[in-house]
């Protein structure tokens, strides 16, 4: 591999992994205030991505159609809040996750019924699909650029959000501790929307950034984000959002480079490295094993 | 080990035989840096009742868990009857004959009271796998026997009557003796109690008392009990041993911790005189349906 | 955990001999009468019905599976159909008629398998030797990945038996020499009956609630309820979850075993996340604790798709093809499913038993034994009357 091509496949990384970290965030938010893992967030994903495709149509400018479909996103997160997790909320872990199954899958296929299963071409601007050279020999997509640029943006004003902000303040005590937040007078229902507000917009812009990554659209095209997404935060640590973007990072260029260093029949095995990688972080962090590194008390 | 043997080897009049049966020797437990127990030193005597007190976060309930292997110490030993336990797993050695309750009721929420108490039964002569899979003979004759010995354990608490009713639907002051019964069916030969009398008032509390002792007599076991109410603490126990900021700060009979300045420094420190180490003054919250 | 309800035991193990002559009586019955059932459906129900009748019982199969290996001890694992595949593949090798084999090039087989040839057995010693063989497998490899996770708790095991899913999958979609990926297996000769298939069942039933029954059950239900608690008896949470897991992996292995042939192929999708969830649903519909909940479960989800398909039909939806019905069907089922984990996390059943009597005294929470007075819940001290009322109508 020549420096160009490193380059090249470090821009790669870096954009896949700030895909994954939009992705991630929204996860590890939710997860971390109501401790649930919210399948139905690649929902989210796609259907900003499908918002993105018929807005387009309307023939404004890119940025606007961008706008509106990260809108349509925030009320669909919205809804979905206040239609499943609402109800179900204070059920064990497990009822919340399964009723976030059920979400994602009435989801995907209520999108094949109204979309067809028929993968669609998504309308990346023509701006951005052009090859941007960095000189060295690295050449690099715009999508990447702008993907990066996009991510970091957003996470740079989360940050102001959380630090700065009476609401930020509270979603991060709340994710701290629910019920002390509670004794504290926080609304602990104004921190829960607003985390499905943020997560949501965050996987709306992922959606697009994914669709143009991809280029292509289907009523599917969630799962495999947010199953990624998901790795990012358990490595990063469940529900702390700096972890789940570290995690993004680490995810989105490890996949790349293994893509690169890999023999030839073992990259379709991506995923199952993935996958085992994940295990293994499981199996040595200490949260997750039982006994006495627990910080429980008896 | 089974408590059966050792109670008819002691049966009567319980006196502590002398014979250590679990010995500490510089046990300590830090955590993040915290000293929760420091240089704790133990001969437990067979057949004693051994109370501990201190104020809260003393390092009382340390103490019980690193006894029982739900923490590791950080340092010092631990044998029980010979044998290092320190490290081992709880369930490891619950079944080398140490068992306890806790200072918040942790109950099988979803089982009957009987199922609670054959439960922990079922851990000594228990069916093996196979037995179990084909309904051997000898599989009907085991869990007959565990449910038996289970019904034993809870009429010795007084809660036969109650077996089939849902754990957790008994009033609070029956869940914790559904606990101890639960501990006892381990057939241990030492018992840990975690603040028995927590949420009972003065009466009560009395009749827990002779009902400790009555258990302790009768399956020959040897007590360990940490208690906020001086009362029990001071008719129930041969010696007393006072902790204090992870260490033990007096240790004797209860005339003479009675006596001793630093223990009543300790709780005046702590702004709680014994008398009044009530357990509802420390404000915990007995919820017992706790989950993980 | 999801169910809240009493865990019900087996008690008072043939208390008297009357019991036990009346208990055995009660299981002829029902053997009996399942075998009425078989032989009118025989006999009477077309081909296709035939089919779903035994789908049903392929799907009874894993929903029990699942049942002991994440009702009884809370370990809830996503990862319980990556051991449908691998026994669905395991006895899909098996019994393929080498030139078969050799026409689909599958190079990656060992000589002793590509040539291995059961069709001149009588067809159910070849399907039972398929069935053992992929439940012993899966079951080998549930040991094997299980001795690690079944550490894990809550949603850390979610995601590491989600992982392993995946993991299975990428495997039979890139490992063609053996799996002939993607596109899958073929001429998988069609040995499941009816019979068969409800046989599995029977001795899947029996097995799991030999299990329940016992300590065994007793010690996973408590490591549910009361992790520490369940340890600081002397339970040995990690071995008891093992076993758990390793069992429902082997009853999942033949199920799979058996799903293949009875549909003649064995493709990765047909062992992803639909089949996952399609599996929850029918385990959390039942209740996650309950046997009889999970068969009950597997019913109605095996068959509601096909009534939700009559009803789209008689509707005449008009321009919607065949893959929109499906997924409309899906959305019924997803969002019902919904509703069920809003209105009744503990499922149909909790961990209660459908009809005590019929299942041989399975759910006696309230029963006493023999010289207990009989009327002594009355005598109970106030804490008592305070039991809910929707708890009560569900232990009564």
């Amino acid at each position: 591999m020549n420096f160009g091509q490193f380059g090249q496949q470090f821009v790669n990384g870096l954009s896949l992994g700030s895909i994954y970290a939009l992705v991630a965030i929204g996860l590890a938010m939710i997860f971390g205030i109501l401790r649930l893992i919210n399948f139905a967030h690649g929902e989210v994903l796609m259907l900003g991505a499908f918002a993105t495709y018929f807005y387009a149509r309307s023939g404004l400018p890119f940025l606007v159609i961008a706008v509106l479909a990260v809108l349509t996103t925030v009320v669909i997160g919205l809804v979905m809040e206040r239609v499943a997790y609402r109800p179900a909320r204070g059920a064990p872990d497990v009822a919340l996750l399964l009723t976030s199954l059920g979400v994602s899958i009435a989801l995907q296929n209520a999108a094949v019924l109204a979309f067809s299963a028929q993968p669609k071409k998504f309308p990346t601007p023509r701006l951005i699909e052009q090859q941007v050279d960095l000189g060295a020999g690295v050449q690099i997509s715009g999508t990447n650029l702008v993907t990066v640029g996009v991510a970091l943006a957003l996470m740079a004003g989360l940050t102001l959000f959380v630090t700065r902000t009476q609401l930020g303040v509270s979603m991060r005590a709340t994710a701290e501790n629910v019920t002390a937040a509670q004794l504290m007078g926080i609304n602990i229902t104004t921190v829960i929307v607003a985390a499905f507000v943020i997560g949501s917009a965050m996987a709306g812009v992922a959606g697009i950034l994914w669709g143009a990554r991809v280029g292509r659209i289907e009523p599917l095209m969630g799962f495999i984000p947010v199953l990624k997404a998901f790795v990012a935060t358990v490595i990063g640590g469940f529900g702390s959002i700096p972890g789940a973007v570290l995690g993004a990072y680490i995810l989105g260029f490890g996949e790349i480079f293994l893509v690169a260093w890999l023999p030839d029949a073992l990259t379709s095995y991506r995923d199952a490295f993935v996958f085992t990688a994940l295990i293994l972080v499981l199996l040595v962090r200490p949260q997750g094993i039982l006994g006495s590194t627990e910080p429980e008390k008896i | 080990m089974s408590s059966g043997l050792i109670a008819e080897t002691t049966e009567g009049r319980p006196a502590s035989t002398g014979e250590p049966i679990l010995r500490a020797a510089g046990v300590g437990r830090a955590f993040r840096g915290l000293q929760a127990l420091a240089d704790y030193d133990l001969d437990l005597r067979q057949g004693e009742i051994l109370g501990v007190i201190g104020p809260n976060g003393a390092g009382k309930s340390t103490l019980f868990n690193v006894i029982t292997g739900f923490l590791r110490p950080t340092s010092g030993r631990i044998v029980f009857h010979g044998r290092e336990i320190a490290g081992l797993p709880p369930d490891k050695i619950t079944a080398l004959g140490i068992a306890r309750t806790f200072q918040n009721i942790r109950l099988f929420a979803g089982m009957s009271v009987l199922d609670n108490v054959r439960t922990a039964q079922g851990m000594r002569g228990g069916a093996g796998f196979w037995e179990t899979i084909f309904s051997a003979p000898s599989f009907l004759r085991k869990e007959r026997a565990i449910e038996e010995r289970a019904l034993e354990h809870l009429a010795a608490l007084g809660l036969a009557d109650l077996h089939g009713v849902p754990a957790t639907s008994l009033p609070y002051g029956l869940q914790r003796k559904l606990e101890i019964a639960r501990a006892l069916a381990t057939e241990p030969s030492v018992l840990l109690l975690d603040e028995p009398a927590a949420g009972m008032n003065a009466q009560e509390t009395a009749d827990l008392t002779q009902l400790i002792r009555d258990l302790h007599a009768r399956f020959g076991l040897t007590v360990v009990v940490v208690e906020h109410d001086m009362s029990l603490i001071m008719r129930l126990c041969e010696r007393i041993q006072v902790l204090n900021y992870g260490r033990v700060i007096a240790s004797g009979t209860p005339a003479e911790i009675r006596a001793d300045p630093k223990v009543i420094e300790a709780y005046l420190g702590a702004d709680e005189t014994p008398d009044m180490a009530l357990p509802t003054v420390d404000g915990r919250q007995q919820t017992h349906e706790e989950s993980m | 955990m999801v169910t809240l309800d009493h865990a019900g035991s087996p008690r008072g193990m043939a208390r008297s001999r009357s019991r036990g002559v009346q208990r055995l009586a009660v299981a002829v019955a029902a053997l009996a009468l399942l075998g009425l059932f078989l032989a009118y459906a025989e006999a009477s129900l077309n081909g296709y019905r035939q089919q779903l009748v035994t789908l049903v019982a392929i799907n009874a199969i894993i929903a029990v599976s699942l049942t002991l290996t994440s009702g009884f001890t809370g370990v809830f694992s996503l990862g319980q159909i990556g051991f449908l595949a691998i026994g669905a593949y395991t006895g899909a090798l098996l019994t393929i008629a080498p030139q078969w084999k050799s026409e689909m090039f599958l190079p990656g087989l060992p000589e002793w398998l590509a040539t291995l040839d059961l069709s001149a057995w009588p067809e159910q010693a070849a399907l039972l030797v398929a069935c053992v063989a992929g439940g012993g497998l899966a079951a080998l490899v549930a040991a094997l990945v299980g001795a690690p996770l079944m550490r894990l708790s809550g949603h850390y095991v979610a995601v590491a038996t989600m992982g392993f899913l995946i993991i299975v999958q990428a495997v039979a979609i890139n490992w063609e020499g053996v799996t002939r990926g993607a596109r899958g297996l073929s001429q998988i000769p069609g040995l499941t009956g009816l019979w068969v298939a409800y046989a599995w069942v029977v001795v899947t039933v029996y097995a799991v609630w030999r299990l329940r029954a016992s300590s065994f059950g007793r010690a996973m239900i408590a490591s549910r309820e009361n992790l520490i608690a369940a340890r600081a008896i002397g339970v040995d949470v990690l071995r008891k979850r093992l076993l758990a897991f390793v069992v429902g992996a082997f009853f999942t292995g033949v199920a799979g075993s058996l799903l293949v042939h009875q549909i003649g192929t064995a493709a990765p999708s047909a062992f992803y996340f639909t089949t996952t969830f399609n599996v929850i649903i029918m385990v959390v519909l039942g209740g996650m604790g309950s046997i009889s909940g999970a068969v009950v479960g597997a019913t109605i989800l095996t068959l509601a798709p096909e009534y939700l398909r009559d009803v789209e039909d008689g509707m005449d939806l008009g321009p919607l093809s065949f893959g929109a019905h499906y997924g409309l069907a899906q959305i019924i089922l997803a969002v019902g499913f919904i509703l069920v984990m809003i209105f009744r996390p503990q499922g149909l059943f909790g961990d209660r038993e459908v009809g005590p009597a019929l299942l041989g005294r399975f759910r006696p929470g309230r029963r006493r034994p023999a010289g207990l007075s009989p009327d002594a819940t009355p005598t109970l001290a106030p804490g008592v009357d305070e039991i809910p009322a929707d708890d009560r109508s569900r232990t009564g």
